[in-house]
């Protein structure tokens, strides 16, 4: 059965939180959170070949969104989810359509923009925004609650997200990736497909983001939703490979878990130490991995496959 | 000099022909040599190349060539794309460097009428083999070369 | 098929008259102002000053974009690493321009360096190397901080400290010598590229590389060449900025992003472009901050990619920028 490891891995997701302190709990959330977020960038870069580096700016949206619907008007946590994916997603098309004019390079810089100018506006409107101490929800919740949340959006989204992408409008992604020109003439709308495409890959960073903020102890401040949040998951996109969902969760838990990790090795110890470390290791597995882990799956698969074949 | 020019459309002519030369230290010399032949470079050097003519651009792509001075010049279908009076033009050149320069010249051309009127010698290539060689006029008397490339 | 610049002079930088007509205006209208109001004046100083630095990293930035079609998100960090070389040197006793000069040589090598080492291999994907990039950035911003740590520190005022008065505005000599050594970058590099046989053939291998290896130009050369001039634009960026921002970690990291704005205004692949749109960056922003209430601080950095977006989306290739047609 083709669905075999997906559903064992959702069995140990579920089991797992019980078999983890509160504090590997709360890094389980993270790396969820960074899961939606990297595959909401994979459906615009990966999928639909429109670079954007300003997914930080729809987290902040979508955990803004979040924070002032509980903090001003109580609404129920789980409930400002859909809310959040609904105003990050027409934020999102409102920025395709500019985008319809640029490419490449010199889109990468229009949502880099973004990126940077979003987090600024906190600042500015501060009596409705919080200000730089920023503003908290209702109330706080627990890990698990959390856990639970977070994995649940988590697998939802990457259920939605595969079926988008298998389906007619996943194959039109692809047609514009691989050629605009072609695309078209083939018949596909590039103004729709193309702000679609915008629209739902910010989406899905407006409900990591919001999850972002009830994990911060349910605080939305515009410092964590920095140029360095939308830098983590391009990063994370690009090892885990673009144009597929597998290596997504590789790349989730490799932005999660590398500060862990290198914090515990002696030599690197201080968070300076793993900003070195992190950034000599992303600089080399795109060198050596150009395809990311998705890149090294297929590869060791087809090996797999070889092997077997041969071998009996 | 490749197939399809490769000029540098956004430098100027002078330019071109400097970067002729990179290899070598350009003397004033080869510049008033490359005018003899060329006699229209001199007053337009300043124009940007990408702002000639087809013709132009391809001669002074064959200019550029011309100033690494070399003893073996490689034309790839140094034709392409190009009105008959500019073709006639740019093989009569050629031609003059061929006799006065000593330059010993090798041109891929699928225009057999104007190649075989301008070489000394020819092969002709089917299918990556030689098919056929010798004295281009004799080759131009030849019946079944008559037929098939020069039609009639 | 390439479009060709409105222009057939020898100048290649496809400037057109309504851009120069509008400088010339915006040029005027400072003067006025200037004439008329202290305050403006001296905004219109400190503008120029602060936009001769966003300037001189965004010369920095089109070198590269010019050469290898990459922006280089770490060139802020490698200047910011460059002018603590420059810092270590003062402290084991060298003067301060014998430090400034041989940090432009050491820059010069670990630009090409990089170049040869990190971008070469994965040059043909642009996501490859906007990441590597990104990661140089978040690997130089560590290893600065580890090695010198995060507090201030400062060196020796490269142009003194005196200020001139005249007619009620204030001029640092710093901000005097700032704005020199900017225009003169451009200048140097500009007779780099028009009059010497190398700046030529940088030309030729960002222009066509096929082509430019069948004239016998080694393009891979070229490349690194421009990513060591870049990283030595960086250094003196730098320098420059560090009377007024002390060194410290971040002390590039807003002026990048400016110089990201600057050079989309200028257009990427223009020098001049580059310096001028720095400038006017620069003036713009304290005109704005002095004369319009609504635009605070906190906005300067929205204003200045307003601005940056506004450039991408109305005229792409920015103020003096070539048209170009994307081929089929």
């Amino acid at each position: 059965m083709k669905f075999l490891p997906a559903l064992a891995g959702a069995v140990v997701l579920a089991l797992l939180p019980f078999a983890l302190s509160g504090y590997h709990q709360g890094l389980a959330v993270y790396i969820a959170i960074y899961f939606i977020a990297i595959l909401g960038l994979n459906i615009l870069t990966g999928y639909t070949g429109q670079i954007s580096i300003g997914h930080g700016a729809f987290m902040a949206i979508g955990g803004y969104a979040t924070v002032i619907m509980s903090h001003d008007h109580h609404v129920n946590l789980i409930a400002t989810l859909p809310i959040s994916f609904a105003v990050t997603f027409a934020c999102g098309v409102l920025v395709g359509i500019p985008a319809l004019r640029l490419s490449g390079v010199y889109l990468a810089l229009a949502t880099f923009a973004l990126a940077v100018s979003v987090p600024q506006f906190p600042l500015k409107f501060s009596k409705f925004l919080g200000g730089s101490n920023g503003l908290q929800t209702d109330h706080t919740v627990s890990h698990l609650w959390l856990y639970g949340v977070s994995w649940a959006s988590a697998a939802i989204l990457f259920v939605a997200g595969w079926l988008l992408l298998r389906g007619r409008i996943g194959r039109a992604f692809r047609a514009i990736r691989d050629s605009e020109v072609a695309a078209a003439s083939s018949g596909v709308s590039l103004p729709i497909y193309k702000t679609f495409a915008f629209g739902v890959s910010a989406a899905f960073a407006g409900v990591a983001g919001s999850l972002f903020v009830l994990a911060t102890n349910g605080f939305a401040q515009p410092n964590e939703f920095g140029i360095l949040l939308s830098l983590k998951i391009l990063i994370g996109a690009a090892v885990a490979g673009l144009g597929s969902l597998w290596g997504v969760a590789l790349g989730a838990l490799f932005i999660g878990l590398l500060p862990e990790i290198s914090a515990s090795v002696p030599l690197v110890g201080s968070s300076h130490g793993q900003d070195v470390a992190f950034g000599l290791i992303v600089i080399l597995i795109m060198m050596l991995l150009p395809n990311g882990f998705a890149g090294l799956l297929a590869r060791l698969e087809s090996r797999f496959k070889t092997a077997i074949k041969s071998g009996t | 000099m490749p197939e399809g020019r490769g000029t540098f459309s956004e430098l100027t002519v002078w330019e071109n022909l400097r970067l002729g030369a990179y290899t070598r230290r350009a003397s004033k010399d080869d510049f008033a040599r490359i005018q003899t032949y060329f006699h229209w470079l001199g007053e337009r050097r300043h124009q940007q190349a990408g702002t000639l003519s087809g013709g132009e651009q391809q001669m002074l792509a064959l200019a550029r060539a011309f100033m690494q001075r070399p003893r073996l010049l490689l034309l790839d279908e140094p034709s392409l794309g190009l009105a008959p009076l500019l073709v006639t033009e740019i093989f009569r050149i050629v031609r003059e460097l061929n006799e006065n320069e000593g330059l010993t010249v090798l041109v891929v051309e699928q225009n057999a009428h104007i190649a075989l009127q301008a070489a000394q010698t020819a092969y002709v290539l089917e299918v990556g083999r030689v098919a056929l060689s010798g004295p281009s006029a004799e080759l131009q008397a030849h019946e079944s070369i008559r037929r098939s490339y020069l039609g009639y | 098929m390439v479009s060709f610049a409105k222009q057939k002079t020898a100048v290649s930088t496809g400037v057109s008259l309504p851009v120069l007509a509008g400088l010339a205006a915006g040029a005027i209208f400072l003067v006025v102002g200037s004439v008329s109001s202290d305050i403006f004046a001296q905004q219109t100083v400190a503008g120029l000053a602060l936009g001769a630095v966003f300037g001189s990293l965004a010369l920095a930035l089109v070198l590269i974009y010019r050469a290898t079609e990459v922006i280089n998100f770490a060139q802020g960090e490698l200047a910011t690493a460059t002018t603590y070389i420059a810092y270590q040197l003062t402290l084991w006793g060298l003067s301060y321009w014998l430090s400034f000069f041989l940090t432009l040589l050491i820059a010069f090598a670990l630009g090409a360096v990089i170049q040869i080492v990190v971008i070469r291999p994965i040059q043909h994907s642009v996501i490859a190397v906007v990441i590597v990039t990104v990661g140089m950035f978040i690997l130089i911003d560590g290893l600065v901080t580890w090695k010198w740590g995060a507090d201030l520190k400062f060196m020796k005022a490269p142009f003194g400290n005196t200020v001139y008065h005249a007619g009620g505005v204030a001029f640092a000599q710093q901000d005097i010598g700032v704005l020199l050594v900017s225009i003169l970058s451009v200048v140097l590099l500009w007779v780099l590229f028009q009059f010497t046989k190398l700046g030529l053939a940088m030309r030729a291998a960002a222009l066509r590389p096929a082509a430019a290896a069948l004239v016998g130009v080694r393009v891979n050369w070229m490349l690194a060449i421009g990513w060591g001039l870049a990283a030595v634009l960086g250094a003196v960026a730098g320098l420059m900025t560090e009377p007024t921002q002390f060194l410290q970690p971040t002390m590039m990291q807003a002026i990048l992003l400016y110089a990201f704005a600057a050079a989309v205004l200028g257009g990427l692949e223009s020098p001049v472009g580059a310096v001028i749109g720095g400038l006017a960056l620069g003036v713009f922003l304290n005109l704005i901050g002095q004369y319009v209430g609504f635009a605070t601080s906190e906005l300067r950095l929205p204003i200045a990619f307003a601005v940056l977006l506004l450039v991408l989306l109305l005229k792409p290739n920015g103020l003096f920028g070539r048209k170009q047609v994307r081929r089929v």
